[in-house]
C-alpha cells in the first residue's frame, strides 16, 4: 500500500509541476462561468445580430438554458480537452524509459496502471465538480432551479461516461505506447458507439446514451430507471478496460 | 556465485541476439562485460532483470530464479540503465525518497541511507532539480538509486560511455568503492575501463561469450610481450630471426615478441644487432585486454 501511495504522490506532484492542475481548474472553471453567462446573453446577442426591424419572440432565459449549455460545453469541449491532457499518461513514461528504474526496484506493474487511472479519475472528479458547482451557483444567482429534475444524477451520467473514455484512453495509450494511440482508440470507440446507436432498440443500452440523456433528465422526459443499463454497462466496461490495461502491461516488453 | 546464467538464448523474431550464454559471476567482484555496440550486452542485462523473456535457459540471482515481469530476484539487484531517465521535476533527494518507498525501506532508515549515498556520489550539496543535471550527474544519481537497497548485485549498463575523462574516472572510482558492499556487473565497450577496475572479464561477440576469465589470468597471456617496429618490413625482419628460439608473431607492421625475463630481453637485443635489424620503435604491450579482444576477433 505504501508503494501505491508513494507512486500516486509522484503522479500528483508531477501533474502539479507540469501545470496540469492549474490548466484543468482554469478550463473547467471557465466552462462553469460560461454556461449561465451564455444562457443569459444569448437573447440579447441574437437581437443585436438580427437585421434591424426583425422581430424576435425569444422566451426569457431560464435555469434550464444554463444547464443545457453545461451539457453542451462540458462534454463537447471540456471532456475532449481533458482526454487530450491525459492521453499520454503511459506513453510518455514508456517512451522516455522513466519507469524502468522503478520497475526493477520492485514497483508492481498493476500499481503503475491503477495509480495513473486513479489520478486521472481524481482530476475528472475535480474538474466536473468545479464546473458543476460554478454553474450551479452562478445559475442560482440569476434563476430559480427548483423546477429542474435529477440535477445530480444527470451530472453523474456525464461523470460515468468520462470514466469510460478515460479507461479506453489509458488502454490505447498503454497498448500502442504512443501519444496518438490513446486518442485514436478513444476516437474509434466513440465512432463505434455512434454507429451502434443508428440501429433502434427497445431498451437503451448504448453508453452514448449517458452523453445525450442529461438534458432529458432535467426536463423529466427521462427517468434514471430508463438508463440503468448504459450506466452499469459503462462502469463495467471501464473496469474491464483498466483490467485489460493491467494484463497487457504485465506482459509488455520494456 | 551471485549470478548463474545457464544456456541462455534470446531471439527477437528470427534474429538470435544471445546464443547459449553461460556466465557465472562471483560475489564481491567487479565483473566487466565487454563487447561492441549491438553485441547483445543490454539484452542480457534486461533478461537478468526480467524485463525480457528468455527463449531458452535459466538465470538465477542470489539463488532466486529470474522470471519475466515482476521477478522476486530484483530485490537483490540495483540497476543503472545506459541512459538513466529520471523525473526532471524532482531533486536527487526527492527521487531517492521515492525509490526508498518503492523498495519498501523502513522510514527511519531512509534519510541516513540517502544522505550516505548522496555523499558517496558527490550530490549531497546539490539542491536543484534533476532537469538541470549534466549527464555525469545523472549517472552518479543513477548509481545512488541502484545502491539504495544495498543490493547483492549492481548492474550498470555502459555507465561511462558518454562521459568525459573526469566523469569516467569519477564513476569508476564509485564502482570500485561499491565493490565493498556488493558485486558489480558492468558492461562497456571501453576496454581500458574494464581493465582498470575489473577482477573478471567476459566478452560478448555476435551473441556469444567468446571468453570469460579472471582478468589477471587473461593479462598473464599478454604480459611480457613487446612490440617492435623495424626500418624494414616486419615479415622480412621475422625471417631474419627465424633461427632463434623466441616466440614471435607479426601483427600488421609490428613484431610481437614474448620476452618473460631480462636475460631473454638482452639476448633478443643481441640477436637484433647480429642480424642488423634497426628498430624504429619498441614498447611493451600496453592494453592487454584490447590485444586479447583483437586476438579473439581475429
Amino acid at each position: 500500500m505504501n508503494q501505491w501511495i508513494g507512486f500516486f504522490k509522484k503522479e500528483w506532484f508531477e501533474s502539479v509541476k507540469t501545470y496540469k492542475l492549474l490548466l484543468v481548474l482554469c478550463i473547467f472553471g471557465f466552462l462553469g462561468v460560461l454556461n449561465p453567462f451564455t444562457a443569459k446573453i444569448t437573447p440579447a446577442l441574437m437581437e443585436n445580430l438580427m437585421p434591424e426591424g426583425t422581430i424576435l419572440n425569444l422566451p426569457d432565459p431560464s435555469a434550464l438554458d444554463s444547464w443545457m449549455q453545461f451539457y453542451k460545453n462540458v462534454p463537447q469541449l471540456g471532456l475532449v480537452v481533458f482526454i487530450l491532457l491525459f492521453s499520454t499518461m503511459m506513453s510518455k513514461e514508456l517512451e522516455k524509459g522513466t519507469l524502468i528504474i522503478l520497475l526493477t526496484k520492485g514497483l508492481r506493474r498493476s500499481t503503475v496502471i491503477t495509480a495513473k487511472f486513479c489520478l486521472a479519475l481524481s482530476y475528472w472528479t475535480l474538474a466536473l465538480t468545479a464546473a458543476f458547482l460554478i454553474t450551479y451557483m452562478y445559475t442560482a444567482f440569476y434563476w430559480d432551479q427548483s423546477g429542474l429534475q435529477h440535477l445530480l444524477f444527470a451530472a453523474s451520467c456525464l461523470y460515468i461516461f468520462g470514466i469510460l473514455l478515460l479507461a479506453v484512453t489509458l488502454w490505447g495509450n498503454t497498448y500502442f505506447a504512443s501519444s496518438y494511440g490513446g486518442i485514436l482508440v478513444t476516437f474509434i470507440a466513440i465512432i463505434v458507439l455512434f454507429a451502434a446507436s443508428i440501429f433502434p432498440t427497445d431498451v437503451a443500452w448504448n453508453p452514448l446514451e449517458l452523453f445525450t440523456v442529461p438534458a432529458k433528465l432535467l426536463t423529466g422526459e427521462a427517468a434514471p430507471s430508463d438508463i440503468w443499463i448504459p450506466y452499469v454497462l459503462s462502469l463495467g466496461l471501464a473496469g474491464c478496460f483498466v483490467w485489460l490495461t493491467v494484463l497487457h502491461f504485465k506482459k509488455k516488453l520494456l | 556465485m551471485v549470478v548463474r546464467i545457464e544456456n541462455v538464448t534470446k531471439r527477437f523474431g528470427n534474429r538470435t541476439v544471445l546464443r547459449d550464454i553461460d556466465l557465472h559471476i562471483p560475489s564481491h567482484s567487479i565483473y566487466g562485460f565487454v563487447g561492441a555496440n549491438g553485441a547483445g550486452k543490454t539484452t542480457l542485462m534486461k533478461c537478468m532483470l526480467g524485463l525480457l523473456p528468455l527463449n531458452q535457459g535459466t538465470i538465477t540471482v542470489a539463488g532466486e530464479r529470474v522470471t519475466f515481469g515482476e521477478t522476486p530476484s530484483n530485490q537483490y539487484i540495483g540497476y543503472l540503465p545506459d541512459v538513466p531517465e529520471f523525473y526532471p521535476f524532482y531533486t536527487a533527494q526527492q527521487y531517492l525518497e521515492l525509490c526508498a518507498v518503492i523498495t519498501g525501506m523502513p522510514r527511519k532508515e531512509q534519510k541516513p541511507r540517502i544522505d550516505e549515498l548522496l555523499t558517496l556520489v558527490g550530490l549531497a550539496d546539490t539542491s536543484s532539480s534533476i532537469s538541470t543535471y549534466s549527464r555525469g550527474m545523472k549517472q552518479r544519481l543513477g548509481i545512488a538509486q541502484a545502491l539504495l537497497n544495498r543490493p547483492k548485485l549492481l548492474i550498470c549498463d555502459e555507465p561511462t560511455s558518454a562521459l568525459d575523462p573526469a566523469g569516467r574516472a569519477q564513476i569508476l572510482s564509485i564502482l570500485q568503492k561499491a565493490k565493498e558492499e556488493t558485486t558489480v556487473f558492468f558492461s562497456t565497450h571501453i576496454l581500458s575501463d574494464a581493465e582498470q577496475i575489473c577482477d573478471h572479464v567476459a566478452m560478448l561477440h555476435e551473441g556469444k561469450i567468446i571468453f570469460q576469465d579472471d582478468l589477471r589470468t587473461l593479462q598473464q597471456q599478454f604480459q611480457d610481450q613487446f612490440i617492435y617496429r623495424f626500418t624494414i618490413p616486419v615479415q622480412q625482419a621475422k625471417n631474419r630471426l627465424q633461427h632463434t628460439a623466441f616466440q614471435m608473431e607479426c601483427s600488421d607492421d609490428e613484431l610481437i615478441v614474448y620476452l618473460p625475463n631480462d636475460t631473454q630481453r638482452l639476448a633478443f637485443m643481441t640477436e637484433l644487432t647480429k642480424n642488423a635489424l634497426i628498430m624504429e620503435s619498441m614498447h611493451p604491450q600496453a592494453s592487454q585486454l584490447e590485444q586479447l579482444v583483437l586476438e579473439v576477433l581475429r
